[in-house]
């Protein structure tokens, strides 16, 4: 089922009534069944995977609880001193490793097979394996108990609002979410429905206007060079935010007036100052879930020490501190391209990603002493030009999806030769697919969103938004309606609710 | 604790790592100095910090750590 679609409002609407009818205990199990529902949408047999996945995580995590308090209760019993509970604890360590592995291999497996094979593609799978995986590993490292009831954890996995481009949420946070009453609140079934609205309107009127004319660039980057493709990037980098924004702001509201709050996805990210920053505020609970369960991980692990102290040896202990760091860094990086398509251009682009931030971080000295010499970089707008160049950057390697490293080369080097400008002015925009009111409604539109991320920077914009008049609130709030409403696409030749981090 | 401040100090040399109680919540460790802090404790302290111990808690002030490396000392 989609976000965009006649029966998810349906769909949501009879959930609304349901669920605080049901208002006390028993909530938990009426999202579990419309989650079901959800799921089945697409068809029963879509249900099996998810399953699987509940049913090995459940089924582990709860051996994996069982051994940690039958050996505690054995060391007890038993007597041992220091040194005999070292050694037992390491001997049920190893025997839960394996079944940690056993886990892991199992759901990547298949979450590999879905993704790059053509065998089967089920919805969210991406999302609901790393939550469970997330949850087993936690269980394993003895962060929380397990939990018993199976149809629980299911609740857990398959939270239809999250299945169609996450966040990822934790176990320990999201069951004090869902399995506490929630009773109907008006104020924040409003504020849930106020960012419902603001992502309808990213989504529809932004992302779904501009994807045309940036597909049309991206799709065919022979064709278009200098100056087209410095609009290809800017399109692709605006339509990708507004799109998965866009689609956070849907799923958050959409949780908000269940009275469940989600992890945030996006904190104004455009508004960094470097590439590293930049990651550390977009998506968010993947960037998390990477740096919890893997960087961290790889870099503490016993190889990676080593390598440390071999590289400390040759070129000192700084440098030897900073091995495990390059080392996890190449190994998270190679991850995220693979995760966003098995092809070497998404390989390329996690690895230059990673050789950026890398860059940057040995670079940091330099920064620091450019900062402290000149005084202007402390100013307003060369804090501007900051977040301006990362965005630069950052566009730069997404184009790196569409085209090899000596393409995107020649492509922007046309652009210091005026290549495409002749064109641009007699109006080659207007060839995208886009006509001069999609451009007018596109500036508007992007006006507004700009506008309210800048007011972000000096708090909750929802918060100050909740202090004016409500008379004031209520016509914006309409005005809003009547431009998604009368602006927004619904179907440019093609599909127009589609997200695009569904497809992950 | 002044072979961990040494080890602070050349890491993170601008932050204020003798009083702040907020170093990974403020942003002065990232998970890059978390890594390099971690390494450097492992080779000073003689310790193996596990990943599951990197946590904005024990690690949010120079007392926290020095409290961390106490008592993954007294398990070792």
């Amino acid at each position: 089922m989609l976000l965009v679609s006649y029966s998810f409002a349906a769909f949501c609407l009879v959930l609304f009534a349901v669920y605080y009818l049901f208002s006390g205990r028993l909530q938990w199990v009426v999202l579990l069944v419309f989650s079901g529902l959800f799921y089945a949408h697409g068809g029963v047999r879509g249900l099996l995977y998810p399953l699987v996945t509940t049913g090995s995580a459940w089924f582990l995590a709860g051996r994996i609880g069982r051994q940690t308090k039958e050996s505690g209760r054995y060391m007890k019993e038993q007597g041992f001193d220091r040194m005999q509970k070292k050694a037992y604890t390491k001997q049920v360590k190893k025997k839960q490793r394996c079944l940690l592995t056993a886990g892991l291999v199992l759901n990547f497996g298949i979450l590999a097979a879905a993704k790059y094979t053509s065998l089967f593609m089920t919805l969210g799978i991406s999302y609901y394996t790393f939550q469970a995986m997330g949850y087993l590993i936690d269980v394993y490292r003895r962060k929380y108990e397990p939990e018993r009831n199976p149809a629980r954890l299911a609740l857990f996995v398959g939270f239809f609002p999250q299945l169609t481009a996450g966040p990822i949420s934790r176990f320990d946070r999201m069951r004090e979410e869902l399995f506490r009453e929630h009773r109907f609140s008006f104020s924040g079934f409003r504020l849930g429905a106020e960012r419902v609205l603001w992502g309808y309107f990213k989504k529809l009127v932004i992302a779904n206007r501009i994807g045309p004319a940036a597909a049309a660039i991206t799709g065919s980057p022979e064709l278009y060079s200098g100056f087209f493709a410095f609009f290809g990037m800017l399109f692709h980098v605006i339509e990708l935010y507004a799109d998965f924004s866009g689609c956070m702001d849907i799923v958050l509201g959409l949780s908000q007036m269940l009275g469940i709050s989600l992890p945030e996805n996006f904190e104004r990210p455009f508004f960094s100052k470097s590439l590293s920053e930049f990651w550390r505020r977009w998506h968010m609970s993947l960037m998390q879930w990477f740096r919890e369960y893997i960087f961290f991980p790889v870099s503490t692990s016993h190889f990676s020490q080593s390598f440390a102290k071999a590289v400390g040896r040759i070129g000192g202990r700084q440098a030897g501190s900073k091995a495990p760091v390059w080392l996890a860094g190449l190994v998270v990086w190679l991850v995220t391209g693979i995760w966003h398509g098995a092809s070497w251009r998404f390989v390329t682009w996690g690895l230059a990603n990673c050789s950026v931030i890398l860059l940057s971080q040995e670079l940091s000295g330099v920064y620091r002493g450019f900062h402290e010499r000149f005084a202007f970089s402390n100013r307003p707008w060369y804090q501007y030009f900051a977040s301006l160049r990362t965005c630069l950057v950052f566009g730069l390697l997404q184009m790196l999806i569409y085209v090899s490293i000596p393409e995107l080369f020649g492509m922007f080097l046309g652009m210091a030769a005026g290549e495409g400008l002749s064109e641009l002015c007699a109006g080659g925009l207007l060839t995208l697919g886009l006509d001069l009111a999609d451009y007018g409604i596109l500036f508007l539109g992007l006006v507004l969103l700009f506008a309210v991320e800048l007011m972000g920077r000096g708090g909750s914009v929802r918060e100050r938004f909740e202090e004016k008049p409500g008379w004031l609130r209520y016509l914006l709030l309409f005005a809003l309606f009547l431009l998604v409403i009368m602006a927004g696409v619904y179907g440019h030749g093609y599909d127009a609710s589609r997200f695009i981090y569904n497809r992950f | 604790m002044n072979e961990l401040y040494e080890i602070l100090e050349d890491i993170i040399p601008e932050a204020d790592y003798k009083t702040s109680t907020s170093l990974v919540k403020d942003g002065n460790l990232t998970s890059f100095e978390l890594v390099r802090l971690v390494t450097q404790i492992n080779d000073v302290f003689d310790l193996s910090i596990p990943s599951e111990e990197i946590t904005p808690e024990n690690f949010d002030s120079a007392e926290a750590m020095y409290r961390l490396i106490e008592r993954l000392e007294g398990e070792e």
